[in-house]
């Protein structure tokens, strides 16, 4: 233990001297963000762990445990500071000398107390230095490196070809992991953390600036934070501005480690977001061979959500981390109380995290405590409580920060949802998720895309279901009651598309991630149960009883372990078209109009991924604007104008000072006189704008049409002034 | 598959490993280089018209024939280097006029005034500002404002 004080008290000095003192050289910048991520990410989970007598953990819910515990310290603390140093006379509490100085205090108590309270332990830091298979270890660090540097490549040479070898890199680990000899059972959590690593990356690193409409929005609000040095929770008073996972958490982690903002929100937090495999991993592993778990948690894995939708929202990644780390203590068993003191600290983090994370965290307990009632009631009973204790939390905090947006947005959605259901189907948004089966897909590749999660989502319910019934019926199962009460609220979860208007209100994309937390398995289950019809297909013929015995029997125990390979072999493969398909890989080498990934497909009209040139176009245009001019723009630019506008708008504009074009019913809304039209060069190159074809988003995804299609923009276009010009973006004034 | 029996790395194993790790290090070396090289849309230049009071909006377009109107210029030079340019006005179709011809060191600004005068007799109501950059033949930017004639 004096071992780890010398070391926290060395890490302290550093960080807080170079802080101090300003790290310019390079070495010293890297020492400084060493030695402030050592102890923004790492030392604070250490003592709170010794604190709490956890040991012996497996290294990954170690690793897990450690980082999740310290970032909701580092939230905890930073809000401490925001409040109660201004008492104290501290006008920018959030600033690096006081912050500094306040963490280094909580910091070295959190140390004391954990030396009290587990003086009898030995070195709590047990690193192995033996790396099992080094070449396969060594192969999938190079992963995320080569994400690294393939969107480097992208992004200076406009040059794919590494990403392009990337995507099916990772497709290769996952047919890899099938077989023993390949990939040791030690370095499957390093494979899933590489893989992740890699995946978030390869979209994140994607331009100087951030990719995503929700994320520009929540760094415009990061930035209103570090400016004053202060977090005000009342002002702006939107929603976003309630989550301290953008707010407080990345300000400490810039102002400790040196690191710019715009970097913690492009790479630290989807770094650590990337360890939610992991944590999927750790749980499965727990009822399922490990084998088994490494390749079901893959599935989730390679899905677009995971890393193109997820790393558009930093608020979601870290309210997903929270979540899953909760979901994972609270389903461990072994230090009951520890466990529990854990799980409850991180479903509070994830409340302070993200507002929608913390109703889904809600929902699934409440769910989950239903289901249990009728098997367990003491579970039952224990879900319930927890669940109030995450809903009280959550009304407290929403109502007492963002001005209380976030509370109002949930009477609304429950207000549409209601509406919804008393005009059922009839409205479109209603009828969303209905409409989502028979839109017509904008491309081959996306075409494939949507019937491979229609499958994905038959093979859950062919492989959940039965296995509900055999749990109602008492029978035995590999699954704990626990997990299958969490696996019925997700199942809840997927097949609410189909209610009217809840697709519409919840975001599918980012409830479906969490929901195939638990419902991956059966994805494996079903293809089990697949591979014993298959195996019995001969003595079929004798009538249905065969098939009922299939289906009653444990999957896993009836199913020999041959044939449990054909149906790894069967999850492996769903996983890695879903990342050919997904990944926007079977996009590019079909050269389709609308690809998936701007990663992969940067020169398109379609992204709202920017160089300096565009955004440069979009400050300009703020800043010399003439009064309210209108501005319009088209979808894909809308974000370059909203991280253009100025801080002091937000609170009133979330998505930016102009509006995009809209069409309806085939012909363009026309463009009032003396209106700004913004344009990207990409816009001029191709003719061609991304347009909002209807009010509603939801239904008509925005569409590229050619100039020639909207003669009312072309004409405007032609007889505008053109009063700015930069190669990269244009600014035209309507007559 | 790359393990002795006692656990050690076989010989193959060690050469697998070694050119790994110089692919590796080979790759972060080039990252390093990528991300020290200006990204693609970082080379440029603004050009823009502003009204006399400095905002864009507000132009003088609606003119008596005869009566001037004006315009502020402005280059903002951020091509990574020093860049020569050449600005040139073309009112209402007649041959254009240099305006300036400048020197800007990179993030440097030229800001420059510039009137136009439509007559009666102009066909095209048309003012167009040209930018050629290192004496290039070709416009390398363009501006434009339309005149209403009062």
């Amino acid at each position: 233990m004096s071992r780890l004080l010398l070391f926290t008290a060395l890490v302290l000095a550093v960080a807080v001297c170079l802080g101090w003192l300003g790290a310019a050289h390079p070495l010293l910048f890297v020492l400084r963000l060493l030695a402030g991520g050592v102890l923004v990410f790492f030392l604070p989970g250490v003592f709170i762990l010794r604190s709490l007598r956890v040991h012996r953990q497996a290294p990954a819910r170690t690793l897990i445990y450690t980082i999740a515990l310290s970032l909701a310290f580092d939230m905890l603390l930073g809000l401490g500071a925001n409040f109660c140093l201004p008492r104290w006379g501290v006008a920018q509490p959030l600033s690096l000398l006081p912050l500094g100085v306040a963490y280094a205090g909580a910091v070295l108590l959190l140390a004391g107390v954990a030396c009290w309270r587990d003086r009898q332990a030995g070195s709590p830091l047990q690193l192995r230095w033996d790396i099992p298979a080094l070449p396969q270890f060594l192969f999938l660090a190079a992963l995320p490196v080569l994400a690294v540097l393939g969107a480097a490549l992208v992004n200076v040479q406009g040059s794919n070809v590494l990403l392009m070898l990337l995507i099916p890199l990772i497709g290769l680990v996952v047919v890899l992991a099938l077989g023993r000899r390949w990939l040791p059972e030690a370095l499957y959590p390093w494979a899933l953390f590489c893989c992740a690593v890699a995946l978030v990356l390869h979209f994140t690193l994607i331009s100087s600036y951030l990719n995503g409409r929700d994320i520009t929005v929540e760094y415009l609000i990061y930035q209103f934070t570090a400016t004053a040095s202060c977090w005000t929770p009342s002002f702006p008073a939107n929603g976003y501005n309630a989550t301290l996972s953008i707010t407080i958490l990345p300000l400490l982690i810039s102002r400790l480690t040196g690191l710019d903002g715009l970097y913690v929100f492009k790479v630290v937090i989807p770094v650590i977001f990337a360890l939610t495999p992991l944590i999927m991993y750790e749980i499965l592993k727990s009822y399922l061979p490990p084998r088994v778990s490494l390749v079901v948690s893959f599935v989730p894995l390679c899905m677009y959500q995971f890393y193109t939708v997820m790393p558009q929202t930093v608020k979601t990644e870290m309210g997903w981390l929270f979540v899953t780390a909760a979901l994972l203590a609270y389903l461990d068993r072994r230090q009951a109380t520890a466990s529990r003191v854990l799980a409850v600290a991180f479903f509070l983090a994830a409340v302070v995290s993200h507002y929608y994370s913390s109703y889904l965290a809600c929902y699934l307990l409440l769910a989950g405590a239903v289901v249990m009632f009728f098997r367990k009631r003491a579970q039952a009973f224990d879900l319930l409580n927890t669940a109030l204790m995450v809903l009280a939390a959550t009304l407290v905090w929403y109502a007492a920060t963002g001005g209380g947006a976030n509370l109002n947005v949930a009477v609304w959605v429950s207000r549409d949802f209601l509406q919804a259901l008393l005009t059922g189907f009839t409205t479109q948004t209603g009828a969303y998720g209905i409409n989502l089966l028979g839109r017509e897909e904008l491309s081959p590749a996306r075409f494939v895309l949507k019937y491979l999660y229609l499958a994905s989502y038959a093979l859950v319910a062919l492989g959940f279901l039965p296995l509900l019934w055999q749990w109602g019926r008492r029978q035995a199962s590999q699954f704990p009651s626990q997990f299958i009460a969490f696996a019925a609220a997700s199942f809840g979860l997927l097949v609410s598309v189909v209610v009217p208007g809840a697709a519409a209100s919840v975001d599918i994309n980012r409830s479906f991630s969490l929901s195939m937390l638990f419902l991956a398995p059966f994805i494996f289950v079903a293809f089990c149960y697949g591979a014993a019809v298959i195996k019995t297909l001969p003595s079929l013929r004798r009538g249905p009883g065969q098939l009922a015995r299939i289906f009653g029997a444990s999957p896993l125990g009836g199913t020999p372990w041959p044939w449990q390979k054909l149906a790894l072999a069967g999850a492996a493969s769903l996983a890695v078209l879903f990342l050919i398909f997904g990944s926007g890989w079977a996009s590019e080498m079909e050269g389709d109009n609308y690809p998936l990934s701007p990663s992969l497909s940067r020169a398109q009209v379609f992204f709202a991924v920017y160089d300096a040139a565009e955004m440069d176009g979009a400050r300009w245009l703020t800043t010399h604007r003439l009064g309210e001019t209108p501005i319009y723009y088209d979808d894909a630019a809308q974000m370059a104008v909203a991280s253009a506008t100025p801080l002091s708008q937000l609170s009133r504009l979330m998505y930016g000072a102009g509006q995009r074009f809209v069409v309806l019913e085939g012909e363009m809304t026309p463009l009032p006189p003396r209106s700004y039209i913004y344009l990207r060069a990409i816009n001029l190159r191709a003719a061609a704008v991304t347009v909002v074809e209807a009010s509603d988003k939801l239904i008509a995804p925005p569409h590229i049409r050619p100039f020639s299609d909207l003669p009312a923009l072309e004409r405007a276009l032609q007889d505008a002034d053109i009063i700015f010009d930069n190669g990269g973006s244009q600014v035209r004034l309507t007559r | 598959m790359n393990k002795t029996n006692g656990g050690t790395l076989s010989r193959r194993g060690k050469i697998v490993s070694l050119c790994l790790v110089l692919i590796i290090v080979g790759m972060v070396a080039a990252a390093s280089y990528l991300y020290g090289q200006p990204p693609r849309g970082a080379r440029y230049t603004d050009f823009f018209l502003l009204s006399p009071s400095g905002q864009a909006g507000g132009y003088a377009t609606a003119l008596a024939p005869g009566a001037t109107g004006r315009v502020v210029l402005t280059v903002a030079n951020f091509e990574q280097g020093t860049a020569s340019y050449r600005v040139e006005v073309r009112e209402f179709g007649r041959q254009a006029v240099t305006l300036a011809e400048i020197q800007l060191d990179d993030g440097a600004v030229w800001q420059g005034e510039a009137g136009f005068t439509p007559l009666a007799t102009d066909s095209d109501r048309r003012v167009e500002f040209l930018l050629y950059k290192d004496g290039a033949p070709s416009v390398y930017r363009r501006l434009q404002l339309t005149v209403e004639l009062g």
